[in-house]
């Protein structure tokens, strides 16, 4: 008897399932946009999991932009469907999330997904489908480095090349002969730093001591004791988690350490800032030069949600979502066509003033410049 | 003939000497019983006849061939079975289970290739029928009462049909009429040529089944001999009352 | 039709874990937390041989399968000195070593950027294209899992398992060498795992460590323990179960600025309250 009641129960699962599928998208998949009375943009975030610090800010800032593109009468005088899903910053669930917002949502493009380690898994489904993706977070270095299609997938994040260009001119200038390395088995981390060791002999830059660490260590304090006795005087840094690498810096003013630390964009982090403060003082790293976009877009996330822009690359997922609007709007009606439009639309970024895509799908031109904490807020280094 | 022996037998836990210089033997198709005060090293003898402890010094002597160190894994085929004192069963297996694993292939490889038999079913079904608990073959073991277990611990010892068996306490709490039972199937395997090991307290028990007691105190042993003459000795009375 | 289809193979490759796994925690009483290792060796073996190396995806899966029944055979030896929860924590020990290699040892793993790429099978010169001819190759590989467990499971050497489940030493005394059987399911065991390995590697087409983590190993015990131990039909529910659950509760309407917390919430939720409901699994037999 129990075991009859077990398997009705497991059917009954499965038709919810389909029943689900039916009911929420009633409209089978269309080729053209035409054919539709809104227009269905999938979002694939990290909201709970490893990268949650990166994907809460990300949804919010791009359902700000979805939410001003509609009040100005959408796209194309549709309105925009936002549908949301968590990746959990995982491979298998992010490749979930992605197949349900292509096979059973059936958007037009998708934000995200994010993180490059996750969602390695999902390009073949974005590529297969001609579903393009415009990532707010993905450096697409490590796709280049892995041999993968960019076909579909865009990346509104600053590219790794260029910050560690800024980084290594940077230490050229100021004669930094030598310069650590401690990063974490993330694959961000993996690539930027491969990145920079490659990069250092064109800048006269020697690689010194180098610490891989494993993710989520947040205890820093062996190896700059180490670094500290060897007289290091640079140190270069790549961190999952941007509150890593604020304590790294809290850590190693505790410990006395007076080398120069240089990160990537990643570190500026409102939210992170108001915890660490003035802690992280001194770090010198890269950003795209300051525009008045960035600013407004600030003020505009602060108005809506009474907070500071969380994680690293809100803006970014901002800009994301705008640039696909833009390449919608200038008349694409299906997958094919918004990729080909994405490769040649320019919009007025917030994390770029002028924002486009060059032929790797990375941000195309923008100036990145140094900033340094001080005193607990984020300027410009001179 | 002595099918089992021991040759100065010792075993010690850290400090603790619970067997010392222990010779004793066993003869073949008799019954002997093993007798002593609480912590005199009854159970602990027959766990290390059935090598589930170490054999700390001296030999354990079976069919004339001496070892001084048992695997549990090698008892079928040096020809010795066992009951524990603490009922131990496969509680989550059905009472047909407990039995079926006496009979079964031991080698892995073998286990994998070989499924249920007609013949197995049938010796399982006779054992079963003997104890009195047919109709309770598809029971699981936990849900019987404790004299059931008993009883299924003696219907693996009646599986496994080997000469030498062991019994610790088979009849420990058990009413009038299942202590019968007990007794009847006993005194089969007596008549069936069995070499059996008993440790009990039950005076009127020894004398009703034993062909011979052996006595032990402290880890040493006190007396052996006929029953009668054993159980009606100072030393021996004195033993057991001084606990 | 495409997502079901998705669905059904995640569901096939866990059904696969879940029954393997389960021999050695329901049936033979170890509590295995190291499954995912031999599910990352298999996925290695297929990512590293039939992306870089040219082989076959059948060929890198027989691979596959020996090496984590070399693994098995290893950690086996080891842990089989363990009991009870001290042999749980040596087995969790082994997971991280193994999930250690595959992030640390990069020149042949890549490390944490993962091995994408990786080609779908080819069955008799033609290579699987669709979605939908994969799962038919998962579910053969699934119902070949099922026929090998309940084969198992329903002979002398499935009912001398769970001896060992219920009192190893007493089940010694009767002649089993109880430490060969523990060996040998454990390698039964992760050579099925891997196999599940060879089907996620080639199916998602990427690998990366952080899905053979910890984590994952406790995942596919929970699925186990919530089928039911020692019954093969409970991991093929526990799996479906765990796989369809998540999804379902994308589709319910929570609010949309804590809808992924929502989700996480009610699927904990439904987890205890199905353990409360039944805490032997829902075809379970057997308590741990």
């Amino acid at each position: 008897m129990k075991r009859n009641s077990l398997y009705i129960a497991l059917i009954v699962m499965l038709l919810v399932v389909g029943i689900g599928l039916v009911m929420s998208r009633r409209e089978a998949k269309v080729a053209e946009l035409d054919d539709l009375s809104t227009v269905r943009l999938g979002g694939a975030f990290g909201l709970s999991g490893v990268c949650a610090e990166w994907g809460e800010g990300e949804k919010k800032a791009a359902q700000m932009a979805v939410d001003e593109a509609n009040a100005a009468g959408g796209v194309n005088g549709k309105k925009i469907d936002f549908m949301i899903e968590d990746t959990q910053c995982e491979n298998k669930t992010t490749v979930n999330a992605v197949q349900k917002l292509v096979n059973a949502d059936h958007v037009i493009a998708i934000v995200g997904p994010t993180w490059g380690d996750a969602y390695q898994g999902a390009s073949p489904v974005i590529n297969g489908s001609m579903t393009p993706a415009v990532s707010p977070d993905t450096a697409m270095e490590a796709l280049e480095f892995q041999k993968q299609s960019i076909d579909y997938i865009f990346s509104t994040y600053a590219p790794q090349r260029k910050e560690i260009a800024a980084l290594e001119a940077y230490a050229e200038r100021v004669e930094l002969k030598k310069v650590a390395m401690v990063w974490d088995q993330d694959s961000y981390s993996t690539m930027m730093t491969r990145l920079f060791e490659e990069a250092s002999p064109f800048h006269g830059i020697q690689i010194g001591e180098k610490h891989e660490m494993p993710t989520g260590i947040q205890d820093f304090r062996t190896v700059i004791a180490k670094m500290k006795t060897a007289n290091i005087e640079a140190v270069f840094i790549s961190f999952l988690a941007p509150h890593t690498k604020a304590s790294f810096l809290k850590q190693a003013k505790e410990l006395g350490f007076r080398a120069i630390i240089l990160s990537a964009a990643d570190i500026q982090d409102e939210s992170v800032l108001e915890s660490f403060g003035s802690a992280m003082d001194g770090v010198i790293y890269t950003y795209p030069v300051a525009n008045e976009e960035q600013k407004a877009f600030k003020e505009t996330y602060r108005a809506k949600y009474n907070e500071d822009p969380q994680g690293p690359a809100a803006v970014n997922a901002y800009d994301a979502v705008r640039i696909i609007v833009a390449a919608i709007g200038s008349g694409a009606k299906n997958g094919q066509e918004i990729r080909n439009a994405l490769e040649k639309v320019r919009i007025k970024g917030a994390f770029i003033g002028d924002l486009g895509f060059d032929e790797k799908h990375q941000v195309l031109g923008g100036e990145f410049e140094l900033k340094t904490v001080r005193n607990g807020a984020f300027i410009p280094f001179k | 003939m002595n099918i089992l022996e021991t040759k100065n037998l010792k075993k010690s836990f850290g400090g603790v000497h619970a067997i010392s210089d222990l010779s004793i033997s066993f003869a073949k198709g008799k019954l002997t019983s093993v007798i002593g005060p609480n912590g005199s090293g009854k159970t602990t003898l027959v766990n290390v006849l059935t090598g589930m402890h170490a054999i700390t010094g001296g030999a354990v002597v079976v069919g004339g061939k001496s070892f001084h160190a048992i695997r549990p894994e090698s008892l079928p085929r040096l020809g010795i079975t066992r009951t524990f004192q603490d009922v131990r069963l496969f509680e989550q297996m059905t009472v047909a289970d407990n039995i079926m694993v006496a009979l079964t292939a031991r080698g892995p490889l073998a286990a994998l290739l070989e499924r249920g038999s007609a013949d197995r079913e049938e010796r399982v079904k006779a054992v079963l029928e003997k104890i009195g608990l047919w109709e309770k073959r598809r029971e699981l073991a936990y849900n019987l009462s404790y004299g059931q277990r008993k009883l299924v611990e003696i219907g693996r010892v009646l599986a496994m049909d080997v000469d030498i068996v062991l019994l610790d306490e088979p009849f420990a709490g058990l009413f009038k009429e299942m202590v019968r039972v007990i007794v009847g199937i006993i005194g089969e395997l007596k008549a069936a040529g069995k070499t059996v090991l008993l440790i009990e307290h039950n005076m009127e028990l020894i004398r009703e089944l034993s062909d011979h007691v052996i006595v032990m105190d402290a880890g040493g042993l006190l007396a052996k001999g006929k029953p009668d003459e054993v159980l009606a000795r100072r030393d021996v009375i004195e033993a057991y009352l001084g606990e | 039709m495409e997502y079901l289809i998705h669905l059904a193979v995640m569901s096939s490759i866990y059904a696969i874990l879940g029954m393997s796994l389960n021999l050695v925690v329901g049936y033979a009483g170890l509590l295995s937390v190291t499954h995912a290792a031999f599910y990352g060796v298999g996925a290695y073996a297929v990512g590293i041989l039939t992306v870089s190396r040219g082989y076959g995806f059948f060929e890198a899966t027989a691979i596959g399968m020996v090496c984590a029944a070399a693994a098995a055979w290893f950690i086996g030896i080891v842990s089989g000195k363990f009991k009870g929860d001290y042999y749980a924590l040596v087995s969790f020990g082994f997971n991280i070593i193994v999930f250690s290699i595959f992030l640390n040892v990069q020149s042949v793993t890549r490390g944490p950027l993962g091995i994408p790429g990786i080609p779908k099978p080819e069955l008799f010169g033609t290579a699987i294209r669709t979605n939908a001819q994969f799962l038919i190759l998962s579910i053969v590989f699934a119902l070949l899992t099922y026929a090998i467990s309940q084969w198992i499971v329903k002979s002398s050497f499935g009912r001398a398992l769970k001896g060992i489940r219920e009192d190893e030493d007493a089940l010694r005394v009767f002649g089993y060498d109880t430490a060969r059987y523990k060996r040998i399911i454990f390698m039964i065991a992760a050579m099925l795992a891997a196999v599940a390995g060879s089907l996620f590697a080639s199916y998602i087409s990427y690998i990366d460590p952080s899905t053979f983590s910890l984590n994952e190993s406790i995942f596919i015990l929970s699925l186990v323990i919530l089928g039911g131990l020692a019954n093969v039909n409970g991991s093929v529910f526990g799996a479906i179960v765990f796989i369809l659950l998540p999804e379902i509760l994308r589709f319910v309407g929570f609010p949309p600025d804590i809808a992924a917390q929502m989700r996480q919430v009610a699927y904990g939720a439904i987890l205890v309250l199905l353990m409360l409901y039944r805490p032997q699994g829902m075809f379970g037999e057997y308590k741990l």
